[in-house]
């Protein structure tokens, strides 16, 4: 198997970091939404808050990897390297361009910002948010927003490149 | 639980929960002008690679970053109403969310 320059950096884009993110998810979402103070232990409260501080910490690490590489390596070589001009180039596929990527590079940059708050309220509240439902529930809705900004784009961006890679 | 330990005021943490509402409203405010007005999509072209989207996340992560030290300064001793925290991020998620949905900025007439 041989991957050139661009995929490599393709794969720690949309693999590492972003695949990254995406997978970690169901995990922490376990961890965040079993994190009751009633059904746990003094010690499975501490063990659960420990997991939930780094896994929403390493899923914000893995959100800003992802839209830093995304903007500033892989849409530069999109927009110039044939990419954008090969889905424009036809009108059954400019869409992926003018709607797919339009809205997948803005809506991206969503997760980082809320995974990131999602990580400093799990680090702030700490084992308060076993025993206080709404503040769990509020940090929960956040982060499902940002797996679904995440999902979305990562979508799109399985989708355009496979129509349209960058090489 | 100790029962003489007192919360820490949640004034800090909502600041981050706000400032990230802030900065999506901020991408699609930036989003739906840049479309709108070429002369603000040219300035916000702060590398010519990347173009106008450069300009636009990194406004949108100064908001985020400058507004959440400003509100956690503000509130660092408060417990703001959880209720109106919740309707403002809402609001703000909703108009960001509205702003980088091309179908909404198409409305104003964009042209590609």
């Amino acid at each position: 198997m041989h991957l050139t320059y661009r995929e490599w950096w393709s794969l720690a884009h949309g693999f590492v970091f972003g695949g990254g993110f995406l997978l970690s998810f169901a995990g922490v979402m376990i961890v965040m939404y079993g994190l009751r103070r009633e059904d746990l232990t003094e010690r499975g409260v501490a063990q659960h808050v420990l997991w939930l501080k780094l896994g929403t910490a390493a899923m914000a690490v893995a959100a800003w990897g992802t839209v830093i590489l995304g903007t500033w390596v892989m849409y530069p070589w999109y927009r110039s390297g044939g990419a954008k001009a090969a889905l424009l180039s036809s009108s059954q596929t400019s869409n992926w361009d003018k709607f797919g990527m339009e809205w997948k590079q803005h809506i991206a940059w969503m997760a980082p910002f809320l995974a990131t708050t999602v990580a400093f309220l799990a680090v702030y509240f700490g084992e308060r948010l076993a025993n206080d439902r709404r503040l769990r529930l509020l940090t929960l809705v956040l982060f499902m927003g940002a797996f679904g900004a995440a999902a979305i784009a990562g979508l799109f961006g399985a989708l355009i490149t496979k129509i349209s890679p960058v090489v | 639980m100790d029962e003489n330990k007192i919360d820490k005021p949640t004034g800090p943490a909502f600041a981050s929960i706000v400032a990230a509402a802030l900065a999506a409203a901020t991408l699609g405010l930036l989003a739906t002008l840049a479309e709108v007005f070429d002369g603000l999509g040219d300035w916000l072209a702060f590398s010519g690679r990347v173009g106008m989207l450069s300009g636009e996340t990194i406004i949108a992560i100064a908001v985020y970053f400058v507004s959440w030290a400003g509100l956690a300064i503000l509130w660092r001793r408060s417990n703001p109403p959880l209720r109106l925290i919740v309707a403002i991020t809402a609001a703000l998620i909703a108009a960001g969310l509205l702003g980088t949905f091309p179908l909404f900025f198409r409305m104003f007439g964009v042209e590609e």
